[in-house]
C-alpha cells in the first residue's frame, strides 16, 4: 500500500499557531526594550534571536517537516514516518489500538482537516493534517 | 468452581482501612483540643463542648460501619460479584477470565486477626483493581476460585536460600534504604525529642573518625549510604525469604516472605516479557536476576516481578523453561554495526573529560570549599567509569534476534544490562529512529514497545536499517 501525505494546508495551521505563540517573546522583547537599566544589546539580541528562530521554523523546518511526514495503513498495522533532523518510523499493530481521538482546532475546522491521535496499549501515535472524510474512514478502519 | 459462595461481608479488619478514609472528620476535635490546650482555665469550656467531638467520632464509626456492612462479595462459577455503597448502591462483576493478577498480602497485624488482604487486578481499562480484606478461609477460597480447575502438570521452582541472599546483597538499592532510615530517624526524633537526632549524628561522626584514609564528611556520607544499603538488604530479605514459584496449566503462583508474606497469582497470558538483568558486578560473577513484567503487577510504576533470584545462566534457563516454556530465548543475530563504539561511549567520555576542568573552576570560585569539591567530583568518576565499561559491554553483546516466534533483545538501560525475550505478539509498537549522522551510514536505533500501563521501551542502538527492515517486514 502506498504512503499517504498530509494536506498541504496543515503547514499553514502550524505556521499560524506558531506565529500566535510568538506574542509571548514579542511582548517580552518590547518590555526589555523599555527597561532603562538593561543594556540595549540585550533587548536587541533577544528580539533578533526569536525572530531568527521564527523565520527558521516558517521557512525551513515546517516545509521539511510536512514533506517528510507520511503514513500508511496496512492489513496488520499502521506506520507513520516523520522528523526533520531525526527521522522516526513508528509502527502500531491494529490489534493494539485501543482508542482513536480526532483533534480539530479552529484552523483545522476552517480547512476541513483533522489530526488523529491513535492510542495503543503501550503508546500513542499522531497522524496530522488528514481530511475529515479520510479521518473518519480511518477511525472506522482502526476500531 | 461449581458452587456459589456468599454473599459475604469483608473481615471486620477492613474497617481499619475504611477508618483512614474518614479521618478528616477528626479535624474538628483536633482543632478544638488545640484551641484549649495549655491553660487549665480552658478545661471547663472544652468539656462543655465535648459533645461535638463525640458526634464527630460517632459519625466516623457510623460511616465506617455502614460502608463495611454494605460492601459484600459473591463468588459464582463465572465470576466475582461485588456490591457496595451506602447511599448509592453499586454492583460490579469481574469474570474470572479477565483476572490478570491476584495478590494476597498477609502482614502481621492481619495475620493476628486471621485475615488477609486480596488485590485483584484485571486486564480491562476501567475499575481495573479491587482490594478486599477477607478472612484467611475466604481469601484462600477466592484464590482457589480464580485458579484453573485442572491441576495437571504442576511444576514448582524453589531457589536455595543463598540465591535470595545474593540477590538482596547485589540488587538492593542504597537510596531506598537511606530514605527509610531518614524517615525512621525523623519520626523517632519527633517522638523522643530533638537531641536524639543530634546524638546519632555525633555517634556517626565518632565512627567516621576511625576511617582515616578519607575526609570526615565523606566518611559520614559513606557510613549513611552503608547503613541505607544494610537496611535495604534486610528489607529485601524480609520480602523474599522464603521464595517459591508454582506453575499450573494457565497460571503461576509466587509465594514470598515469611514476616511480610505475599502470595501472587498470575495468569500466564498476562506476562509480557522475561527480563534477565545483570549489573556490572553480576556480569563479573556470571550471575543473573530473572524478572517478569505482567499486566496488572506494579501498574503504578511499571514494576518488574522477581521470578528467579541470583543464579547462573544455565540455572535461569532451566527455571524459566520450567515455569514459562512459552518464552524461548533466541540467539542474537543483528548486532550494532562495526565502528559504532564511539556512539556508545561518547557521553561518558565527554563528561569524564569535563570533570577535572569543572573541579578546577569551582575550586577557584569557592576556595573555602576547594577540598570538598575535589573529593566530591572525584566520586563522580566512579559511576562514569562504571557506565563507560557497561557501554563497551553493551556494544559487543547487545542486539536483536527472532526465532520460533520469540524475540530476544539485549541492551543496557541505566546501570543494568538486560536480556529481554518474549513472543512477538506481545509487541505493541516499534519505532525506528535515524539521526542525521546515522542516515549517512544507513543505521538506526530501534525502540520496541511492549504492553504496560505506561510505555515500556526496549532500545537497541546503531543497528543496520536494512537488517531491521527485513526482520520486521
Amino acid at each position: 500500500m502506498e504512503f499517504r501525505y498530509p494536506d498541504k494546508r496543515v503547514q499553514i495551521c502550524w505556521s499560524v499557531y506558531t506565529v500566535s505563540v510568538t506574542c509571548v517573546p514579542a511582548t517580552i522583547g518590547i518590555w526589555l526594550t523599555f527597561i532603562p537599566s538593561l543594556p540595549r544589546w540585550c533587548a536587541v539580541s533577544f528580539n533578533a534571536l526569536w525572530c531568527a528562530l521564527l523565520l527558521f521554523l516558517l521557512t525551513v523546518y515546517f516545509p521539511r517537516r510536512r514533506k517528510g511526514l507520511r503514513y500508511r495503513v496496512e492489513q496488520s498495522g499502521i506506520t507513520v514516518i516523520g522528523g526533520v533532523l531525526t527521522v522516526t518510523r513508528r509502527y502500531i499493530p491494529l490489534s493494539a489500538v485501543r482508542c482513536v481521538i480526532a483533534l480539530r482546532g479552529p484552523l483545522e475546522r476552517a480547512f476541513g482537516l483533522s489530526t488523529l491521535l491513535v492510542c495503543a496499549a503501550g503508546g500513542r501515535l499522531l497522524i496530522e493534517g488528514i481530511p475529515v472524510a479520510d479521518a473518519e474512514a480511518l477511525t472506522e478502519k482502526l476500531l | 468452581m461449581s458452587a456459589v459462595i456468599g454473599p459475604h461481608r469483608q473481615h471486620p479488619a477492613a474497617m481499619l482501612r475504611h477508618t483512614l478514609r474518614y479521618l478528616l472528620l477528626l479535624t474538628l476535635p483536633f482543632l478544638r483540643a488545640l484551641r484549649y490546650t495549655g491553660a487549665p482555665q480552658n478545661l471547663s469550656p472544652w468539656i462543655r463542648g465535648i459533645w461535638i467531638d463525640l458526634t464527630a467520632v460517632g459519625l466516623l464509626f457510623l460511616f465506617v460501619y455502614l460502608q463495611w456492612k454494605r460492601h459484600t462479595y459473591r463468588l459464582t462459577p463465572d465470576g466475582l460479584y461485588l456490591q457496595q455503597g451506602v447511599v448509592l448502591l453499586r454492583s460490579h462483576r469481574i469474570p474470572y477470565h479477565h483476572v490478570a493478577t491476584i495478590t494476597v498480602e498477609r502482614p502481621i497485624y492481619l495475620r493476628i486477626l486471621r485475615a488477609a488482604r486480596i488485590v485483584i487486578v484485571t486486564d480491562v481499562t476501567l475499575r481495573s483493581e479491587v482490594a478486599l480484606t477477607l478472612s484467611e478461609r475466604h481469601a484462600n477460597a477466592m484464590l482457589a476460585a480464580c485458579q484453573p480447575n485442572e491441576r495437571t502438570q504442576r511444576r514448582c521452582y524453589r531457589p536455595h536460600w543463598y540465591h535470595v541472599v545474593v540477590l538482596s546483597l547485589l540488587a538492593s538499592n542504597s537510596l531506598s534504604g537511606v530514605v527509610l532510615l531518614i524517615t525512621v530517624l525523623y519520626r523517632s526524633s519527633r517522638l523522643f525529642g530533638g537531641h536524639y537526632g543530634q546524638e546519632l549524628l555525633n555517634n556517626l561522626e565518632a565512627a567516621a573518625d576511625y576511617i582515616r584514609i578519607i575526609p570526615n564528611t565523606i566518611a559520614v556520607l559513606v557510613l549513611i549510604l552503608l547503613c541505607g544499603w544494610g537496611i535495604a538488604v534486610v528489607r529485601s530479605l524480609l520480602f523474599h525469604l522464603p521464595f517459591s514459584v508454582t506453575r499450573d496449566e494457565q497460571a503461576f503462583t509466587v509465594y514470598s516472605g515469611k514476616i511480610l508474606r505475599r502470595d501472587h497469582l498470575f495468569d500466564v497470558r498476562s506476562v509480557n516479557f522475561i527480563d534477565l538483568q545483570q549489573t556490572l558486578v553480576c556480569k563479573l560473577l556470571r550471575l543473573h536476576f530473572v524478572f517478569v513484567q505482567c499486566v496488572g503487577h506494579g501498574k503504578e510504576r511499571d514494576a518488574l516481578f522477581l521470578l528467579v533470584p541470583a543464579c547462573s545462566r544455565a540455572h535461569s534457563a532451566r527455571a524459566t523453561g520450567t515455569l514459562l516454556p512459552e518464552f524461548h530465548r533466541a540467539a542474537v543475530t543483528i548486532r550494532p554495526a562495526p565502528y559504532s563504539l564511539l556512539r556508545y561511549i561518547r557521553y561518558p567520555i565527554v563528561i569524564l573529560a569535563l570533570v577535572h576542568p569543572t573541579a578546577t573552576v569551582l575550586s577557584r570560585l569557592f576556595p573555602i570549599w576547594a577540598e570538598a569539591v575535589g573529593h566530591l567530583l572525584s566520586i563522580v568518576y566512579i559511576p562514569l567509569v562504571w557506565l563507560l565499561i557497561l557501554n563497551v559491554i553493551d556494544r559487543y553483546t547487545g542486539g536483536i534476534g527472532i526465532e520460533n516466534g520469540c524475540i530476544t533483545l539485549r541492551y543496557r538501560s541505566k546501570l543494568t544490562l538486560h536480556t529481554v525475550f518474549f513472543p512477538t505478539d506481545r509487541i505493541v509498537s516499534f519505532r525506528f529512529r535515524q539521526s542525521f549522522f546515522q542516515r549517512r551510514r544507513n543505521l538506526c536505533d530501534v525502540c520496541i514497545y511492549t504492553h504496560s500501563k505506561g510505555t515500556y521501551c526496549h532500545r537497541i542502538k546503531n543497528v543496520r536499517a536494512d537488517d531491521i527492515n527485513v526482520l520486521f517486514e
